[in-house]
């Protein structure tokens, strides 16, 4: 027994590098969950676009209680709605109406529209909750005996529906984890099976160019991804009724081009990592750096400054942001034409390091 | 052809260069005019000129310089480390040599690469097949994978199963096949593409004896299709048996080229005289100065004396006091490729 620990031992020690990855993914993910979630006392404040059409002194004053709790800026309707519908910067815009102070100091029940993106749902239901709050502030200010005197209309901007439902929120993220999990483990660890096989030195000399046999490779992968990734949201879409968007080539064009950027980098990751057990902790922290980092497990309106900062970087955010636009704003192909073009950028410039990696490693000289 | 040198020619000139004594043996066989670039006469199959190649600075591979006529087949012999598999690495265009030149049928193997790799295939020493796929399966992949047009694929891929005698397991998982199945399905996979020369390395080695029948009659039937075949091995009798021409390689080097026949005459001497003693003998080092007797070697009860007049030695030998009334048995047999080898490398290959 003695024997066989000390010679497992000697195994597990001799692969530096798989002894790295092995301590460092764990610390790596464990940060960055860490960051997103609390990485500050109070939390990013949440940005909240108002339109202060009434300028009058009770407009004013529900400004300022919000300022206690988000991060408001005036500017006109049109580019509240800009802000909300195009650039989905903030989940909602406040639109204070004209006439609302006198209104509301004779007693009367004042609206304000709420200009909504329901896809950022649990960013909306924050601004909501902001709107109460504020709502019994002020009357607790005027008279602690008066309240409820808002009424709230809402308007979404970015699609046909207020709500979204639950799986709506999270089927498009953890599909795309799940399908970069797969994707990226299965790319991996199919070119290790090739050197397992002892079938690489053959590949390599076969008139067939490597470069291309690489590229047939990772197709077979491609192919593999794509049917989940559309298994899983057909699913969802059947089962839980979750919206595929208003074109299904849309769907399927952000369906392809996220498969590709996920066999890209499983090919960088499998040009990095030179054994079996690198490639486990390896293809693991890309996997969930990935997911943290681009939204696939939380709005990434939660995450601090510098995380949202980078995230454009990331090409999960434009996964999701691509599938954000079909599932939950019921967006079509126009609206692909940036996510898919980043996500195709982001694969091409993976896949030339990846082959270059392999090409390196194993190419004749 | 400067550097062409084959067969008799390459043996006679290997004597006139290198003698027959031991501080010559690491010289390669054939030593080649430098400077020249020419391209070889497209009927060979196989020219390599001063190939060398080093990893990390150690040197695997010291020169080796080569021809290998079309449709012969032509054997590497050579223990564990000499350099064959880098060299059959270099010819397969896996590896690039570090200096020197090799011609697959006039095409380079560096600069005339995709052009090279079309005109051979190669069967490595580890297997190199897909498990999860079945006989049929690899076999057809390969031929794809080189190009094989769709119209000739099932015949080709036929042929291939035929020739390595797996037609009746073609629909089976190769992970269910023996290890003996394997390499003859390893060799297939070789032969699918319909090469014009095949690089087989160590094919036989940990193979059952019915399995390295079914591969050697593979080979040779390749032969007979004008296929040339360069053949490493560390067995002496497979190299003598299958092989044409045989290069014997040791520390990177060539140090014998020839047929059998030529190789033999390369030795000192002629016959070799087995003496079985009833136990292991003792103070027998006096044989070596017996009248004819050229070398001695011992190996328990037995005793081995190379000469090139056993008539004349074995009487003296009968009556040497250290061999009275201890011989059960006496044998004499002409000098093997064995002896040569030993002679040359100061290695035997039993040992590897």
């Amino acid at each position: 027994m003695v024997a066989v620990f000390l010679k497992d031992l000697r195994i597990i020690l001799r692969d530096r590098w798989a002894l790295l990855f092995f301590i460092l993914v764990p610390i790596v993910v464990i940060s960055i969950i860490a960051s997103a979630l609390f990485d500050s006392d109070e939390g990013p404040k949440l940005m909240v676009p108002v339109v202060n059409e009434d300028q009058g002194p009770v407009a004013t004053a529900f400004v300022k209680l919000l300022g206690k709790h988000a991060d408001v800026v005036e500017m006109s309707r049109v580019e509240a709605e800009h802000v909300v519908r195009d650039q989905n910067r903030a989940p909602a815009a406040i639109v204070f109406p004209e006439g609302m102070s006198k209104g509301y100091l004779q007693g009367k029940t004042s609206q304000i529209t709420l200009l909504t993106d329901p896809a950022q749902a649990v960013d909306l239901q924050t601004v909501k909750v902001l709107l109460l709050l504020m709502d019994k502030e002020a009357a607790a200010l005027a008279d602690p005996l008066e309240e409820d005197r808002i009424a709230l209309q809402e308007q979404n901007l970015t699609g046909n529906r207020i709500s979204v439902t639950s799986f709506e929120q999270n089927v498009p993220g953890f599909s795309i984890m799940f399908v970069l999990l797969a994707v990226v483990f299965a790319t991996a660890m199919g070119l290790h099976d090739e050197r397992d096989w002892g079938t690489l030195p053959r590949l390599l000399v076969a008139p067939a160019g490597f470069t291309w046999q690489l590229l047939g490779k990772l197709g077979a992968r491609f192919v593999m991804g794509v049917i989940q990734m559309l298994v899983l949201f057909l699913w969802g879409h059947f089962v839980f009724k979750v919206s595929l968007g208003t074109s299904f080539t849309a769907f399927v064009l952000l369906t392809c081009a996220v498969v590709f950027v996920c066999v890209a980098l499983g090919l960088v990751v499998a040009g990095i990592a030179r054994t079996r057990e690198q490639t486990q902790p390896m293809s693991l922290a890309v996997v969930m750096a990935f997911s943290a980092l681009g939204g696939l497990w939380w709005p990434q309106s939660i995450t601090p400054d510098w995380m949202r900062d980078i995230s454009p970087a990331v090409f999960t955010t434009w996964a999701m942001r691509g599938m954000n636009d079909l599932v939950l704003r019921d967006r079509g192909l126009a609206a692909m034409a940036e996510p898919v073009t980043a996500l195709l950028l982001y694969g091409l410039v993976l896949l030339a390091i990846g082959i270059r990696l392999f090409r390196t490693r194993h190419s004749a000289r | 052809m400067g550097h062409a040198l084959a067969g008799g020619r390459a043996l006679a000139l290997r004597r006139a260069l290198t003698g027959r004594s031991a501080s010559r043996k690491r010289s390669p066989a054939l030593t080649i005019a430098q400077g020249t670039d020419r391209r070889p006469e497209v009927s060979a199959a196989l020219v390599t000129k001063n190939l060398r190649r080093s990893y990390d600075g150690r040197e695997a591979v010291r020169g080796v310089s080569l021809e290998v006529n079309e449709g012969e087949i032509f054997g590497i012999l050579g223990p564990n480390g000499a350099g064959k598999t880098t060299t059959l690495s270099m010819i397969s265009t896996r590896i690039w040599p570090t200096e020197g030149d090799a011609w697959v049928f006039g095409k380079h193997v560096v600069k005339d690469v995709h052009a090279a790799r079309r005109l051979l295939n190669v069967a490595p020493q580890e297997e190199a097949l897909y498990p999860t796929l079945t006989g049929q399966e690899n076999l057809e992949f390969f031929a794809r994978l080189y190009g094989v047009p769709k119209a000739e694929r099932a015949r080709r891929v036929a042929d291939a199963l035929e020739g390595v005698e797996l037609t009746s397991r073609k629909d089976d998982l190769v992970q269910s096949y023996s290890g003996g199945m394997r390499r003859r399905l390893n060799l297939g996979c070789a032969l699918v593409s319909g090469p014009r020369l095949v690089l087989l390395d160590e094919p036989t080695v940990g193979v059952d004896p019915q399995s390295r029948v079914h591969i050697f009659e593979a080979v040779r039937k390749l032969r007979t299709q004008g296929v040339t075949i360069l053949y490493t091995t560390h067995y002496l009798a497979e190299a003598e048996d299958l092989c044409d021409r045989i290069a014997i390689m040791d520390e990177g080097n060539v140090v014998a080229l020839g047929t059998v026949p030529e190789l033999l005459g390369l030795s000192k001497t002629s016959e070799v005289i087995e003496l079985r003693l009833r136990q292991p003998a003792q103070r027998v080092e006096g044989l070596q100065s017996v009248d004819g007797v050229q070398r001695m070697e011992q190996s328990g009860p037995l005793l081995r004396l190379y000469t090139s007049r056993a008539e004349e030695v074995l009487p003296r030998l009968w009556n040497q006091p250290a061999l009275q009334g201890k011989i059960v048995q006496v044998r004499v047999s002409p000098v093997s490729l064995e002896t040569i080898f030993i002679e040359l490398t100061g290695k035997d290959l039993r040992d590897e």
